[in-house]
């Protein structure tokens, strides 16, 4: 019933930190090296000391660490199966266990630990970014981000008009999902019973509604923008200018020295 | 029997860092018939209140809800039997119509409870005819020719085809124009009094509410703060502008006036018994000054 808390898109959590007043622009440039790093890096020591620095930064946002272990949520499948994968299928190196079918390996044991830290990571770097960054915040920064297309014909400008445009409809839309689910329970559906088709079939009465008032906003939407003269291909101002200042230069020098270095020995 | 609400609080996202009280301590009684009504500017936690009724929110302690003696904190399996007894309409109820007739539309619900197909026809004529719209014409239409007016009965409807014993409905008129607004409470009331049931009416409008509901409740940040029959709950003008709630202007004039003449009674809402105490009061005036 509680659709809205599954999903965490927009996650952004406000406190004062010096994570939050950072330019997003830093934090997104800066997650792009470090998930290159993650990659170019082989070593489980490596990864530790990305982690060090990880969690450095996660104390430093003052948020609780809950948020970011939530964001693991959707992921835990993956990251059960690819550590388990590793730990009983890597057939190199000494045998530390050998019993019936299984045979577990020091290789095997680093390998997973290895999988498991890199997926760790991953999550940890996007998380954050998004959770210290309001979603206006991150599209502005991918609008300056894929700037350079623009001399290719890319219409940059316009699409982060669009992600912007989504990410702001993305809580109207679950909350009237929620609303929905709500109602048409109330009209005696039950989506906690049946078999697969039955549970299928009830989506439909979530599914035409929640079209038919996105269509009709998205209709209203672009009158709107035409009543405030928006025209396509038309440049732009923004109201929040991001300006890069001394503290943000300081910190990506500082960050992409330390993990470039990190990449460069590991 | 009815639906009795002893000290229910509910808190969402309980033990996180947004948890919020959506309710606190409320005890009340929705009796077997009658118009109730609950009014509270939005976020007083009234949707959540209702919710509680038909049970898509569970009460987090027992013996807080207990609908016709059942208590819903021990209730187990399907809840088919409470979204049968207690009908809810959302706020703007014509956003959740999706078939392609009106027919099917309304057999939706009915179908869903399990009610034998042979019995759906006359549940869907009845629940029409309730809402006042002829059975012939409307049928076969699709809900989405309808307009904003008819798709809201029709929303209603689908929930009278379920047939209902209590009806709760989240600010009925939202959204509607003067005519269809009056129109649609002069309607719930008919079919308070032929179907002999109890309507919970959910607004923010004082009017409404006092147009059509017996008795009140008012809440405001997450209690009710004032409860009563209507009348008496609308006459405390001054509470109810500490809650920042409008007190209807009949109210507002009756009440004036009876600053100066302690004679007048505040017994009416409508406009017709406004008027003649008015005018009576006008009458004792001029025989006040012998003219």
């Amino acid at each position: 019933m509680e659709f809205k808390k599954s999903i965490s898109i927009g996650q952004y959590i406000p406190t004062n930190s010096i994570v939050h007043k950072l330019d997003p622009r830093f934090k997104m440039m800066f997650l792009l090296t470090f998930i290159i790093s993650v990659f170019f890096i082989h070593t489980v020591q490596g990864y530790l000391l990305l982690l060090a620095y990880m969690l450095l930064s996660v104390v430093a946002t003052k948020i609780s660490i809950q948020h970011f272990l939530r964001a693991l949520k959707p992921i835990i499948f993956l990251l059960i199966f690819t550590t388990v994968l590793q730990l009983f299928f890597t057939k190199t190196g000494p045998v530390l266990v050998d019993w019936w079918v299984f045979k577990i390996t020091l290789d095997g044991v680093y390998q997973s630990v290895f999988i498991f830290l890199r997926l760790i990571l991953l999550v940890f770097a996007s998380s954050l970014l998004t959770l210290t960054s309001t979603p206006m915040e991150l599209t502005a920064s991918l609008e300056y981000v894929l700037h350079p297309f623009k001399y290719v014909g890319l219409p940059v400008s316009e699409i982060s008009m669009m992600i912007t445009i989504a990410l702001r409809f993305v809580p109207t839309i679950m909350e009237e999902t929620d609303r929905l689910m709500k109602a048409q329970t109330a009209r005696g559906v039950d989506f906690e019973k049946g078999n697969l088709m039955k549970r299928i079939a009830n989506l439909i009465p979530i599914i035409v509604p929640l079209f038919i008032s996105a269509l009709r906003r998205a209709d209203e939407l672009a009158i709107a923008m035409e009543a405030r003269s928006f025209q396509v291909g038309k440049p732009r101002t923004h109201l929040h200018v991001l300006v890069f200042q001394r503290k943000d230069y300081v910190f990506l020098f500082l960050s992409l020295f330390y993990v470039i270095t990190i990449s460069y020995f590991f | 029997m009815p639906i009795q609400i002893n000290h229910l609080s509910f808190t969402y996202d309980k033990g996180l860092v947004y948890e919020k009280e959506a309710l606190k301590d409320i005890t009340m009684t929705i009796p077997d018939q009658g118009i109730i009504g609950i009014i509270g500017h939005s976020g007083s936690g009234k949707s959540t209140l209702i919710q509680h009724f038909n049970g898509l929110i569970l009460p987090q302690k027992k013996n807080t809800i207990l609908v016709d003696g059942t208590d819903l904190y021990k209730v187990e399996g399907s809840l088919s039997w409470l979204r049968k007894k207690v009908g809810l309409v959302f706020q703007y109820p014509e956003n959740q119509l999706f078939e392609e007739t009106i027919e099917k539309e309304l057999a939706f619900g009915p179908k869903n409870l399990g009610i034998p197909e042979k019995d759906i026809p006359s549940l869907i004529r009845h629940s029409l005819e309730l809402v006042g719209l002829k059975a012939e014409e409307y049928l076969d239409r699709s809900p989405f020719t309808l307009s904003g007016g008819e798709k809201r009965k029709i929303a209603i409807a689908d929930i009278l085809a379920m047939n209902p014993t209590y009806l709760v409905l989240d600010e009925p008129t939202a959204g509607l124009d003067p005519v269809a607004r009056k129109e649609l409470l002069l309607n719930i009331v008919q079919i308070q009094k032929q179907q002999n049931m109890t309507v919970v009416i959910v607004s923010h409008d004082m009017e409404e509410i006092a147009s059509v509901s017996e008795y009140v409740y008012v809440m405001s940040e997450s209690e009710i703060k004032v409860q009563g029959p209507t009348l008496d709950v609308f006459s405390q003008c001054n509470t109810l502008r500490e809650l920042q709630l409008d007190v209807p202007e009949p109210i507002q004039i009756l009440s004036t006036l009876q600053k100066v003449d302690p004679e007048v009674c505040i017994r009416h809402v409508d406009v017709q018994g406004t008027t003649q105490e008015i005018l009576s009061f006008l009458e004792r005036k001029r025989g006040d000054h012998g003219v």
